[in-house]
C-alpha cells in the first residue's frame, strides 16, 4: 500500500468515525442521564434526514434546513420525554424500553406516509461537490464538511457540558440524581432539555447522512443498529466511550472494507465481538 | 420558637414502613442531635424532611408552613440544606464546581460566602481546583458541608459527618460545626455520642421509626441509664 | 377454587380446543395455513413470554433462535438426509448453546446489555445468512426450498401444529408454576431482594434464556417443516418485531396472552395487508398505548371482564 493510499483510507475512516460520533452522541447523552435506551433514536435520525432535505428544498437554504430540522427533531424527543417517558420513571425500565421500541413503528411508518417508501437520491449543493487534493490524492469536499461539522458539534458539546452551569448539572445528574434534587434543582426539566439535545444531535446526524446515502425508510433501523453497537462497544453510559468507539468503528470499516470487502458489512459486529469478549462492559463501561 | 416540626409522619420505602409516626421539634438557633441505632430511621427522617422520600401521611412544618406536599427540589429554596450521609460530592466536578452547582440565586458563589467557608475550613483554600474523585474522605466531608453553606440557609440537615473520619478530622469537624451553629439551626444525625454531646443543645432519640425520647442534651449526658438503654453506650 | 369455577374455566378452553380440532373439516386450505402459522407463532410468543413476561429481560433478537431452529432442521434434512424428527435434538442443542453463550456474555451486566447485544447479534446472523460467503449453504436471500414432507396431508400437519402448541402451552404452564418459575418471578419483582435471599440470579436467568431459546428454536423448526422452506427473514428483525408485538399486545406474563397476540397479529397481517401502510402506524400507536396504560396487554381486558385476577403479570 502506498502512503498516499493509506492517508486517503485513513481520512475516509476518520470522516466515517465523525459520522458515527454524530449518530451515537445523542443516544449516549440521553442514556447516560436518563438511563433510557432510546430505541427510536435511529428513527429520529431518519426524520432528521427527510425533514432536513425537505426543508433545504422548501427554504432553498442549506444551513436553515439543517438548523430548523435539527431543532424540530429535538422538540419531538423533548415532547416524548415530557408526555411519555415521565409516566414510566421509577417503574420497571422494561416499559421504557418497549415504549421507545413502539415509537419506531410510529416514526418509521409516518415517514413512509409523508414521503413514500421509495429510496430518494439527494443532490449535493454545489459547494459540497467535487474534491480537493490532499497529499496527492483526491478527497471529497463533502467529507471535509463532515469533519468541520463534527468538530463544531464536539466543541459545542464540550463547552456546554464543561463550561456552563447546565452542563455541570447534567454531569452531576449522571452521577447522582437524588443529590441534584436535594440541591433544589428540578432535574425533570434537565431531562427534557437533554432529550431535546439528543434529538437535535440525531437531527444533525440524519441530515449529514442524507447527503451520503440518500433517503430510505430503512435507514432508521439500519442506523439504530450502528448506534447500539457503538454505544455498547464504548461502554453504556459513557459519553467519551461512545466517541472513541465511533472512531474505532470508522477505522475498522474503512480498513476491513479495503482488505476484505466481503466482510465490510460485518465489520462493526467483528469489532463488537472482539471488544466484548475482552471487556464485556465495553471500552469505558462501568463494571 | 420551633423552626421545624414533624407531626405523626409515616414514610414507606419499597413497601417497607420505615417511619411509623415521627413527632419532633427543632428549636430555632439550636443544634439538635438525632441519635439512635442503625436502621432506626434517622436518615429516612432527614430525607423525608427534604422530600426525597416523601411522607405518606402526617405534617411537616418549616417556620410554621406545611412543606410535606412540596416537591423535593422546592424544599431547598425555603432555606434548607442537606449534607447527606454518603457525602455525595460529585466526583466528576471540581470542588469549585461542586459549590457552584449548589448556588440557587446568582451565577457564582458570593465572595463573602467563600470567605466564610474558607474561614471555617482553612484547608479548603487549596482544594478548589481538585476533582471530587481525587479527594480524601475528610476532604469530601468538608466539601459536602461547605456545599450546604453557599446559600446562607436557615436550617442545615447534616447526616453523620464524622462517619469513617480519623480522630483529628473529627475534632476539626467539631470546631467547624460549633462555628456554623452561630448562624444557622442544625439538625445533626450522629452515632458518635461523645462527639455529639460536646456540641449539641437538644437531643432526639429514635427507635423503630419513632422518636422515643427528647430533651436538653444535659439531661442525657447526666443520665447514664438512658444512654445505656437507647444508645448502648 | 370451587368446582364450578374450575369447570367454567375448562369449559371455555375445551370449547376452543374442540373448535380448533374441527376447524379443518369445514375450512379452506388458506384458513388452515393461517391457523398453522398462528399455532407455531403462538409457541414462539410463549417462548418469548417466558423471557420477557416472567423473567423480565427483553431480547430484541429472539429471531436468532427461531432462525437457528429453522435452518438447522432445513440444512440437516436437505444436505444430510436427516428426517425432521432426527433434527430436533440438534435444534435443541444448538439453541441451548447459543442461549448459554449470549447469556454468559451479557447477563452479568444490566439487562439492557442483553437487549442490545441480542439485537445486534440478530442482525449479524441475518447478514451471515445473506452473505456471499455462505450462499452455497444457505441460499442467501432466496432461502432453502423443497424440504421433505413430515406428514402426508395438510390436515395431519395442521393437527401436528395444534398438538405442538398445546404441548408447548402446558409445558410452559408447568415451568411457570414450578419452583423455578416462581423464583424467576421473584427475581423479576425484586432482583436485589432475591440476591439477598441467596438466589443466584445469573443462573436463573440463564436457565430461562435456554428454555426460551429451545422453545423458540423448535417453533422455527416446525415452521420450516410446515412451509417446507426457510428464508433469511426467519432470522431477521421483522420476525423479532412480530414476536414482541404479539407478546406485548396480547399480554406478557400470561402465556395465553401471547398466543392471542399471535392470532391477532397474524390475522391482521393476512387480512389487513391491503391497508398495510396505515395499519402498521396504527399498530405502533396501539403498542405504545398498551405499554403505557395496559401493561398486561389486551387479554387483561378479557380477564377484567371476567373479574378474574391474572397471576404473575407485571406490576
Amino acid at each position: 500500500m502506498t502512503s498516499q493510499l493509506f492517508v486517503n483510507i485513513l481520512l475516509s475512516a476518520l470522516s466515517l468515525g465523525v459520522i458515527y460520533f454524530l449518530l451515537s452522541s445523542g443516544f449516549a447523552l440521553v442514556f447516560s442521564l436518563l438511563r433510557v435506551s432510546n430505541f427510536s433514536h435511529g428513527s429520529l435520525i431518519m426524520w432528521g434526514a427527510y425533514l432536513g432535505i425537505y426543508l433545504v428544498k422548501a427554504l432553498s437554504s442549506f444551513s436553515l434546513g439543517l438548523i430548523i430540522s435539527a431543532v424540530m427533531i429535538g422538540i419531538i424527543l423533548a415532547l416524548v420525554e415530557f408526555f411519555l417517558f415521565r409516566r414510566l420513571y421509577g417503574g420497571n425500565p422494561l416499559f421504557e424500553l418497549l415504549l421507545t421500541f413502539g415509537l419506531i413503528y410510529i416514526l418509521d411508518e409516518a415517514v413512509k406516509l409523508v414521503w413514500g417508501a421509495a429510496i430518494i437520491t439527494v443532490d449535493k449543493p454545489s459547494f459540497l461537490q467535487g474534491t480537493v487534493m490532499i497529499y496527492g490524492e483526491p478527497f471529497a469536499i463533502l467529507r471535509l464538511y463532515i469533519f468541520g461539522l463534527g468538530a463544531f458539534v464536539c466543541a459545542g458539546l464540550y463547552f456546554l457540558l464543561n463550561k456552563t452551569k447546565l452542563g455541570l448539572i447534567i454531569t452531576a445528574g449522571i452521577e447522582n440524581k437524588e443529590m441534584v434534587r436535594a440541591l433544589g434543582i428540578n432535574i425533570n426539566r434537565v431531562f427534557t432539555f437533554v432529550c431535546w439535545l439528543g434529538g437535535f444531535l440525531a437531527g444533525i446526524a440524519g441530515f449529514v447522512l442524507a447527503y451520503f446515502n440518500g433517503l430510505s425508510p430503512e435507514m432508521g433501523t439500519n442506523q439504530l443498529l450502528n448506534v447500539l453497537v457503538i454505544v455498547v462497544v464504548g461502554g453504556l453510559g459513557s459519553f467519551m466511550g461512545a466517541a472513541i468507539a465511533a472512531v474505532i468503528m470508522g477505522l475498522a470499516e474503512a480498513f476491513i472494507g479495503f482488505y476484505l470487502p466481503e466482510l465490510a458489512v460485518l465489520s462493526s459486529f467483528i469489532v463488537m465481538f472482539i471488544v466484548l469478549s475482552i471487556k464485556p462492559s465495553g471500552l469505558l463501561g462501568e463494571e | 420558637m420551633n423552626i421545624l416540626e414533624m407531626h405523626n409522619i409515616h414514610t414507606y420505602m419499597a413497601g417497607f414502613h420505615i417511619l411509623e409516626g415521627v413527632n419532633l421539634t427543632a428549636e430555632h438557633g439550636k443544634l439538635t442531635i438525632l441519635l439512635g441505632r442503625n436502621g432506626s430511621g434517622k436518615t429516612t427522617t432527614i430525607k423525608t424532611i427534604m422530600g426525597l422520600t416523601p411522607a405518606r401521611s402526617g405534617e411537616i412544618l418549616f417556620q410554621g408552613r406545611p412543606i410535606q406536599k412540596l416537591h423535593d427540589f422546592e424544599i431547598p429554596w425555603l432555606g434548607i440544606s442537606l449534607v447527606p450521609e454518603g457525602r455525595d460530592v460529585f466526583s466528576q466536578l471540581t470542588v469549585e464546581e461542586n459549590l457552584l452547582i449548589a448556588v440557587r440565586k446568582g451565577k457564582k458563589v458570593p465572595k463573602q460566602r467563600l470567605d466564610y467557608i474558607v474561614d471555617i475550613f482553612p484547608p479548603m483554600k487549596n482544594l478548589f481546583k481538585k476533582k471530587g474523585r481525587n479527594l480524601s474522605g475528610g476532604e469530601k466531608q468538608m466539601v459536602a458541608v461547605a456545599r450546604a453553606l453557599v446559600n446562607e440557609d436557615k436550617l442545615l440537615l447534616i447526616d453523620e459527618p464524622t462517619k469513617g473520619l480519623a480522630p483529628i478530622m473529627v475534632e476539626s469537624m467539631r470546631l467547624a460545626l460549633a462555628e456554623i451553629k452561630k448562624n444557622a439551626t442544625i439538625i445533626l444525625v450522629e452515632q458518635n455520642f461523645e462527639f455529639a454531646g460536646s456540641i449539641a443543645d437538644d437531643f432526639l432519640i429514635m427507635e423503630h421509626g419513632k422518636i422515643v425520647c427528647s430533651g436538653e442534651i444535659g439531661d442525657l449526658i447526666n443520665n447514664r441509664e438512658m444512654q445505656h438503654m437507647y444508645l448502648g453506650v | 377454587m370451587s368446582i364450578n369455577r374450575y369447570l367454567q374455566k375448562y369449559r371455555s378452553a375445551l370449547i376452543l380446543i374442540i373448535i380448533l380440532i374441527l376447524l379443518p373439516l369445514f375450512s379452506s386450505e388458506y384458513i388452515k395455513v393461517v391457523a398453522m402459522q398462528i399455532f407455531i407463532f403462538g409457541v414462539f410468543a410463549i417462548s418469548y413470554d417466558i423471557l420477557l413476561g416472567y423473567t423480565g429481560i427483553a431480547s430484541f433478537g429472539h429471531a436468532i433462535f427461531f432462525g437457528t431452529g429453522a435452518y438447522v432442521s432445513a440444512l440437516m434434512m436437505l444436505k444430510a438426509g436427516f428426517s425432521f424428527w432426527a433434527t430436533i435434538p440438534f435444534v435443541v442443542v444448538s439453541c441451548a448453546g447459543i442461549g448459554l453463550v449470549i447469556g454468559l456474555l451479557t447477563l452479568r451486566f444490566a439487562t439492557i446489555y442483553f437487549t442490545i447485544v441480542t439485537l445486534a447479534l440478530g442482525q449479524f446472523c441475518y447478514f451471515l445468512l445473506t452473505n456471499a460467503l455462505t450462499y452455497q449453504y444457505t441460499g442467501g436471500d432466496d432461502g432453502l426450498h423443497g424440504l421433505p414432507m413430515v406428514l402426508q396431508t395438510k390436515n395431519q400437519m395442521y393437527y401436528l401444529a395444534l398438538a405442538f402448541l398445546l404441548a408447548a402451552f402446558f409445558i410452559a404452564k408447568k415451568i411457570i408454576s414450578s419452583p423455578l418459575g416462581k423464583t424467576l418471578v421473584a427475581i423479576r419483582e425484586n432482583e436485589f431482594r432475591a440476591k439477598m435471599i441467596g438466589y443466584n440470579v445469573l443462573n436463573y436467568r440463564l436457565i430461562a434464556l435456554v428454555i426460551s431459546g429451545i422453545m423458540a428454536g423448535l417453533a422455527g423448526s416446525f415452521n420450516a417443516a410446515m412451509l417446507r422452506s426457510v428464508f433469511p427473514g426467519f432470522m431477521g428483525a421483522s420476525t423479532t418485531i412480530d414476536v414482541i408485538l404479539m407478546t406485548i399486545l396480547g399480554g406478557m406474563g400470561s402465556l395465553l396472552g401471547p398466543v392471542a397476540g399471535a392470532a391477532l397479529v397474524i390475522i391482521c397481517q393476512q387480512y389487513l395487508s391491503s391497508y398495510f401502510e396505515w395499519w402498521l402506524l396504527i399498530f405502533g400507536v396501539i403498542f405504545v398505548l398498551v405499554v403505557l396504560f395496559l401493561p398486561q396487554g389486551l387479554i387483561s381486558i378479557v380477564y377484567r371482564f371476567r373479574k378474574k385476577n391474572t397471576s404473575g403479570g407485571l406490576n
